[in-house]
């Protein structure tokens, strides 16, 4: 083998490993986190769950309550085609279908059910680090809001 | 037969051999005379010589003889030379420069979808509503914002519903 051949080898080499490197990037299993919270207005206010802490500023702003409760949580694989119904309950149900992956969001369409009756459905498109909250229905003299985030 | 004024240029130019010289001095009336207008004249044919610059006309025809004899050489030389034939690429030099240029090829590729994913666009860096239907009575409302605690969207229902307190939700 020549030295301008082993010359091209070494640069397919490089050219192919770069290739093979953005696939991965471009392919890496994202994961999406979800809770269902309990948003209350307390005297004193209860301290915030270390899961809620990075959107505690977000929550207390957007929805207007001071004392927020995890109810559930959950964090799984984004796989195309994948259907779930994230954390089920007895009222409130909400069921999450990934449609399609672009280079930085996820499309997904959700169905929110309450009391068992289609209250929402949704197209949305989610990008990482940017987080979708549903107010969904009261319950008790609190507030049911589901989180949906692309970690 | 040379004449006397033929010979006596040829006197004035040293041009005579030594013993036509001296048969020449003995027919002059005064020699001495003549003499000196020898040395006068040497000396003006001289001065003459050193401040030319034109060069002899013998020596600008060698000189032209010299280039044009040492171009046909070269020509001659250019000719009979065996011409260098490059020989054809080989199978392996072709593959190899297929294989280098579909790697450049490539490499470019990476840069520019690299580049293009750089580009910043609004769906990279807020989630997006596309649509929504909600059941009647309820409405809903959708927006995003983007907030010094980060960025957010939010669907937001109206009469969303309401769980007595009483019923577990868990």
């Amino acid at each position: 083998m020549t030295t301008r051949s082993r010359g091209f080898s070494a640069l397919a080499l490089v050219v192919f490993g770069l290739l093979v490197a953005s696939t991965a990037n471009l392919t890496a299993q994202d994961r999406i986190w979800s809770a269902l919270v309990l948003a209350t207005n307390e005297k004193p206010a209860k301290a915030i769950p270390d899961s809620l802490k990075p959107f505690a500023g977000q929550l207390q702003k957007v929805f207007g309550y001071n004392s927020f409760y995890v109810l559930g949580e959950k964090r799984q694989r984004v796989k195309e085609g994948d259907s779930e119904w994230i954390l089920p309950s007895k009222e409130v149900f909400l069921h999450l279908t990934a449609l399609n992956k672009e280079v930085s969001t996820y499309e997904m369409s959700l169905d929110l059910y309450a009391r068992k009756k289609l209250t929402l459905t949704s197209r949305v498109k989610l990008a990482r680090g940017a987080p979708l909250y549903i107010r969904g229905p009261q319950w008790g003299n609190g507030q049911l809001i589901y989180i949906l985030e692309i970690q | 037969m040379k004449n006397s004024e033929e010979k006596l240029i040829l006197w004035m130019d040293d041009a005579m051999s030594p013993p036509e010289a001296a048969e020449f001095e003995k027919s002059l009336a005064d020699l001495r005379a003549a003499r000196a207008d020898k040395e006068a004249w040497q000396k003006v044919r001289d001065g003459f010589k050193s401040h030319s610059t034109i060069p002899p006309a013998y020596d600008r025809d060698a000189e032209f003889l010299k280039s044009q004899i040492s171009r046909a050489v070269r020509d001659e030389l250019r000719v009979s030379a065996p011409r260098k034939i490059r020989p054809l690429p080989s199978i392996a030099r072709l593959v190899w420069s297929g294989v280098g240029l579909c790697a450049c090829a490539a490499l470019m590729s990476v840069i520019v979808i690299r580049h293009n994913d750089g580009v910043p666009d609004e769906s990279a860096f807020i989630s997006q509503v596309i649509e929504a239907h909600s059941s009647n009575p309820s409405r809903y409302g959708t927006y995003s914002f983007t907030s010094p605690d980060g960025r957010g969207t939010v669907i937001w229902l109206d009469n969303p519903g309401f769980i007595p307190a009483q019923e577990s939700i868990r």
